[in-house]
C-alpha cells in the first residue's frame, strides 16, 4: 500500500516542470515514448539524471510494454546491422555491425576471441522473444553475440566449443564433417540467460548440445559446456547458414525451455529403437540443462498423413512450425493452400494440445524481402516490412525490452 | 467516535470530512469524495481527521478544483461498483457508456486551465495522491512536449539549460539514433 507522502516543502505556485517535485516530473516523463525521452535528455541535467535512473527505466518499460521486431539487415554495399522496428514497421534503432563491441575474452585466449563479423558476412538474429537480442554470423557459425539494443552494447561469446567437444571434433576436420545446426537463447528463473548450441557431426551421425551462461546484466559469460545429446535428431535443414523461413521456425524458446520439432523423416531417427511420430518435439530445459521426455504432437498432426492417404504425403508436414503465443507453445499445422491449425500446449506432462484461435500476432519472414504479420484475432495478414532492392534480411526475432538505456 | 443520535445520523455525520486550505478556507466533502485521495484515506484510517484536515500546500482556488474533480469521479466510481454487482444487460452498458463519455468531456473541460494552474493541480494531485487526477494532468503536460525540440521545451517552460556543451554532446553521442 502507498505510504503517506513526505510533506512538500514547496508551497509557492509552480510555473515550470523544474518546480515540480521529482516524482511528479517523473510521472510526466514516464508518459513519453523512449525515442522522445532520449532526445529530451538534453533539456536539463535533472531530466538527464531522471531518465538514466534504473528505477525510472524499469517503470517506463512496465508502462510501455510494446514489442519490437529485431532482424539482421543487409543494406546496400554490404552494410550489415541489427535493426529494431516497431510494429508499424518504422525503424526505431539501427545498430551497425561493429558498434559497441564487448569482448571480455580477448585478454585470456586471444586466438579464441571472436571479432565482430568481418565484412561480407551477414548477421543472423535468433528467434527469441526477450529483452536482449542474440545473433550469429552467417559464415562464422561458431561466433555468437548477445546485444542490448538499448545501449547498443554487444557481448561476444567464446568462439569455440566446450573443451571436451573440441578435443573430440579436432579442428578443420570438423568443418568438413559437420556444422552448427541450431542456436537458441532464453532466460532462466534467476534472471540469467543461457544459450544452447546444437552441433552436428556427420559420420558417425550425431548431434551434440552445449550450453553457456550469460549473467543477468549481460556483461559476463561462462564457457561453453557440453550436456546430454538430444534425444532424437532435431530438424536442421542445411544448418544455420542457408536456412529457409520454415526451417528456422522449427525451434522456439518458451519460458526457459527450448523446443525443437524432431525431424521424423530423418533416417537416423527411424533407426533408433524409438519410432518418432510426426509432430514430436524434443525439449531442452535451460534451467536444469537437461533434455525432457519427448513430447508427442497433437493427435490430428500425428495421424494427418494416414488420415489423408493419396491426398498428402509426409513431405506436406515439412511446413509445420513452432511458435510462442502469449507464453504458450503452439504447433502451427500448415496445410498447404488450405488452412492453418494452431495447437496450444496446455499441459506438457500430459501432452495436452488444444486447437484455438487466440489473440496474438505471428511474424513470418517471406523469402528475404518481406516480413509479414498475421493477426490471429482479425485473421488478417499484413506486410510489415518490404526491403528495398539490394537489401534483405534472413532472420527475425522479437525484442521486448525498452530502448531507454 | 460520534456521540449521540440515531444510526442514520451517525453514518451521515461520519461520512463528511472537512478539508482546510492553506488560506484557511473550509470545504465540507463526503468521505467517498475525500478518499479518492490516498493521503486523506490513510488519515481517515488512522482516525486523525477530527477537526478537519489541514492542507497547507493547497490553496483554496486549487482545492476547489480538486474537489470538483473528486466529486465527479467519486460518482463515477460508485456507478462502476453498482453496475458490476448488478445484472449487466445492454441497457446498463448503454448507461455506462454514456456516463464514461460524459466523464471524458468533463476531464477535457477540466484541463482548460492556464499553465500555472495545471502545475498547481499536479502538485496537489501528487501531494494528495489522487491517481486519476495525477494521470490526467501529467498526460496533458506530456502531450504538450511531444514532438518539440529541447530548445522549444526550455522556452515553453522556462527551464534553464544547466548542461555543458560537452555533456550535451555526450548525450547525443550515446543516443544518436534518437536524434535521427
Amino acid at each position: 500500500m502507498a505510504s503517506p507522502k513526505v510533506k512538500l516543502q514547496l508551497c509557492a505556485a509552480a510555473s515550470n516542470p523544474g518546480d515540480l517535485p521529482l516524482d511528479a516530473q517523473s510521472e510526466i516523463l514516464l508518459r513519453l515514448p523512449a525515442k522522445e525521452l532520449c532526445r529530451l535528455r538534453t533539456v536539463s541535467s535533472s531530466w538527464r539524471s531522471l531518465t538514466y535512473d534504473p528505477t525510472f527505466v524499469a517503470a517506463h518499460r512496465t508502462r510501455h510494454p510494446e514489442l519490437f521486431l529485431a532482424f539482421g539487415f543487409r543494406g546496400e554495399s554490404e552494410a550489415h546491422s541489427v535493426d529494431i522496428v516497431d510494429l508499424s514497421g518504422k525503424l526505431v534503432r539501427r545498430i551497425p555491425r561493429g558498434e559497441g563491441m564487448g569482448d571480455s575474452l580477448s585478454d585470456l585466449r586471444p586466438s579464441l576471441a571472436p571479432q565482430w563479423p568481418p565484412p561480407r558476412t551477414e548477421l543472423l538474429v535468433l528467434r527469441t522473444r526477450l529483452d536482449l537480442v542474440c545473433f550469429t554470423s552467417r559464415f562464422h557459425p561458431l561466433a555468437l553475440w548477445v546485444l542490448n539494443p538499448a545501449t547498443g552494447a554487444a557481448l561476444a561469446l567464446p568462439k569455440c566449443h566446450s573443451e571436451d567437444l573440441e578435443t573430440r571434433l579436432q579442428g578443420p576436420f570438423y568443418y568438413l564433417n559437420g556444422g552448427v545446426d541450431w542456436y537458441a537463447f532464453g532466460r532462466v528463473a534467476n534472471g540469467e540467460y543461457k544459450a544452447l548450441r546444437i552441433t552436428r557431426f556427420r559420420n558417425p551421425c550425431r548431434q551434440f548440445s552445449e550450453v553457456i551462461t550469460i549473467d543477468s546484466s549481460c556483461s559476463n559469460h561462462g564457457m561453453w559446456r557440453e550436456t546430454q545429446d538430444p534425444p532424437a535428431f532435431v530438424s536442421a535443414g542445411d544448418g544455420m547458414t542457408m536456412r529457409r523461413m520454415e526451417e528456422e521456425m522449427k525451434c522456439v524458446v518458451v519460458g526457459g525451455v527450448v523446443h525443437f520439432l524432431i525431424d521424423f523423416r530423418y533416417p537416423y531417427n527411424n533407426s533408433t529403437e524409438m519410432a518418432v511420430e510426426p509432430g514430436s518435439i524434443a525439449s531442452f530445459n535451460l534451467e536444469t540443462e537437461e533434455w525432457m521426455a519427448i513430447l508427442c504432437g497433437p493427435a490430428p498432426v500425428r495421424t494427418f498423413v494416414q488420415d489423408n492417404i493419396g491426398k498428402y504425403s509426409y513431405v506436406s508436414l515439412d511446413i509445420q512450425l513452432l511458435c510462442d503465443l502469449n507464453g504458450c507453445l503452439v504447433t502451427v499445422h500448415n496445410i498447404h493452400n488450405t488452412s492453418m491449425d494452431l495447437w496450444f500446449l496446455l499441459d506438457f506432462k500430459k501432452g495436452l494440445w488444444v486447437k484455438r484461435y487466440n489473440d496474438g500476432r505471428m511474424f513470418f519472414r517471406r523469402g528475404m524481402r518481406i516480413i509479414d504479420c498475421y493477426d490471429l484475432r482479425t485473421g488478417v495478414y499484413t506486410s510489415l516490412l518490404e526491403f528495398e532492392a539490394g537489401t534483405h534480411s534472413r532472420s527475425v526475432g522479437i525484442y521486448t525490452g525498452s530502448l531507454l538505456s | 467516535m460520534a456521540s449521540a443520535g440515531s444510526g442514520d445520523e451517525k453514518a451521515a455525520a461520519a461520512a463528511m470530512i472537512t478539508l482546510i486550505s492553506s488560506d484557511n478556507e473550509k470545504f465540507e466533502v463526503t468521505e467517498a469524495t475525500a478518499t479518492l485521495s490516498q493521503t486523506i484515506r490513510h488519515m481517515i484510517e488512522d482516525g486523525c481527521t477530527d477537526g478537519g484536515v489541514p492542507l497547507p500546500n493547497v490553496t483554496s482556488k486549487i482545492l476547489a478544483r480538486v474537489i470538483e474533480y473528486c466529486k465527479k469521479h467519486a460518482t463515477a466510481a460508485a456507478g462502476e461498483e453498482g453496475s458490476s454487482s448488478s445484472f449487466s444487460d445492454a441497457a446498463f452498458l448503454e448507461v455506462d457508456r454514456a456516463f464514461l463519455e460524459e466523464l471524458e468531456e468533463f476531464d477535457d473541460a477540466f484541463l482548460e486551465v492556464d499553465r500555472a494552474t495545471l502545475f498547481d493541480l499536479i502538485l496537489a494531485a501528487n501531494y494528495l495522491d489522487i491517481k486519476g487526477l495525477l494521470n490526467l494532468t501529467c498526460q496533458k503536460v506530456a502531450d504538450s512536449v511531444k514532438g518539440k525540440t529541447p530548445e522549444q521545451i526550455r522556452e515553453m517552460y522556462n527551464i534553464v539549460n544547466d548542461l555543458t556543451p560537452e555533456e550535451e554532446a555526450e548525450i547525443r553521442r550515446e543516443t544518436q539514433w534518437a536524434f535521427e
